[in-house]
């Protein structure tokens, strides 16, 4: 792989980092909220919206990790009493899809940031 | 005319030394001793101290050369408590740990404020079981109702400082909830207050406040260091090296803080749910608590990961647009 490429790469994720800032804002703000309220007898996300409730916009964060766990690891949380099934069955696509893809692609462009800047030998 | 500097003293060295090796003539001495007037007491300079070279044209003491001393006084004063073992290891691994410092306490400081909140809850019901206490002092309350308040007040902070939601409380384990606060009944009527209680609360309320904290001092570091090396390039007078230390220090902070803050939602859901599958914990403090763990290294990762990130593509885009 060319230099140019692998640098191409890095500014790729970087952009990628600014823009998911800005999703995490509108996530964060406009989607946790109806998420939060659509499970609103989950014992995990009931904890993390107490515990992090007046903790602002880094706090949100925790309050979207407990949604993200009911919404990815159901079953597991199920068998402890943590999550009602019925209420994450009944959690439209489009939020499930605004919660996980954000993460997923912040990872993956995270990933190969950081393979590209080992490539390079600049890490 | 020479401008005065200052450089951090790397290993435990005698004042005379410096003085030796650093200068020559007898007014420069006497400028050496004024300006490191925060050392003069010491037999030795502890590593990671600031040492002062002042400008010797002059014997009077300059603006620069004042604003050097009282960031030195500072600098000693803080490292004043230090061994030479803490000192040292500060200074070798200063880059490291201020990396920890400002990325690692953007996770630690929103984990920690959940704690926070948790120790604000402590604090709520320890005032209501005062203010149960006077009620039934006043004669507000009879006894049955009295009893029942504070059983329940009781089972509710039982339940908030069961295992390791102690922690920052300062309340010591003790066989009954009565015997930690120090309150009886019958001392309460003749004392009016509960003892220890304003002690507690105000422990309670210091370790929540320090905690909250964390976030803004991360964020702060960043910008703050972020600044200081803008700062820096711009005042060498090159205005290249200028512009590169603006892009580069933009590039940073605009990539390195949101994937901190996005690295410490990561690390949190990774270590929580690696808590419920290796211990199952139960509910809210012990969920929090499995966050701060993740949540700090995930940040400090994405922080450092996204800072290295940022610099060198900003500094590629520097190179593109400065080419053209």
């Amino acid at each position: 792989m060319s230099d140019s490429f692998l640098q191409g790469l890095v500014i790729v994720s970087c952009v990628v980092a600014i823009i998911g800032f800005g999703v995490d804002v509108y996530v964060k703000y406009r989607v946790l909220p109806s998420a939060e309220e659509l499970l609103a007898n989950c014992p995990v996300v009931i904890d993390a919206k107490k515990s992090w409730d007046h903790s602002g916009f880094i706090g949100r964060r925790y309050r979207l990790v407990a949604v993200n766990l009911a919404l990815t690891s159901t079953e597991l949380l199920h068998s402890q009493g943590l999550v009602n099934m019925d209420e994450v069955q009944r959690i439209p696509i489009n939020l499930r899809r605004w919660i996980c893809i954000p993460d997923t692609i912040a990872l993956v462009s995270f990933i190969v940031g950081m393979a590209a800047l080992a490539l390079l030998g600049k890490l | 005319m020479s401008a005065p500097y200052a450089f951090i003293n790397a290993g435990k060295q005698s004042l005379s030394w410096y003085r030796e090796s650093l200068l020559v003539g007898g007014t420069a001495r006497v400028k050496f001793d004024r300006v490191n007037a925060h050392l003069r007491t010491r037999l030795a300079v502890m590593p990671g101290e600031l040492i002062i070279v002042g400008d010797d044209s002059t014997t009077m003491c300059t603006m620069e050369e004042q604003m050097l001393m009282a960031y030195a006084r500072d600098v000693s004063q803080t490292m004043f408590a230090s061994n030479e073992a803490s000192a040292h290891l500060q200074t070798e691994n200063y880059d490291f740990l201020q990396g920890i410092m400002t990325y690692g306490s953007i996770g630690v400081g929103s984990a920690t404020s959940a704690w926070s909140t948790h120790l604000n809850g402590v604090q709520d019901t320890l005032s209501s079981v005062n203010t149960t206490y006077q009620q039934w002092r006043n004669g507000t309350f009879t006894k049955d109702q009295f009893v029942a308040q504070r059983k329940m007040l009781f089972r509710t902070l039982d339940g908030q400082l069961r295992g390791i939601g102690r922690w920052g409380t300062g309340l010591k384990n003790n066989s009954s909830i009565k015997k930690m606060l120090g309150i009886s009944s019958k001392r309460f009527t003749r004392t009016g207050e509960i003892p220890d209680y304003v002690k507690n609360v105000k422990r309670i309320n210091n370790v929540a406040r320090n905690l909250s904290a964390g976030t803004m001092v991360g964020v702060a570091l960043d910008v703050g260091a972020g600044a200081f090396e803008i700062r820096e390039a711009c005042s060498t007078g090159r205005e290249q090296a200028c512009t590169r230390a603006k892009f580069v220090e933009a590039g940073k902070m605009m990539v390195g803080l949101p994937l901190a803050g996005k690295g410490g939602g990561l690390g949190a859901k990774a270590a929580t749910s690696l808590c419920f599958r290796m211990a199952g914990p139960t509910r809210g403090v012990s969920l929090a608590v499995c966050g701060i763990a993740g949540g700090a290294a995930g940040a400090w990762a994405g922080g450092t990961g996204g800072s290295k990130l940022g610099e060198l593509g900003a500094a590629w885009l520097y190179e593109l647009t400065g080419d053209e």
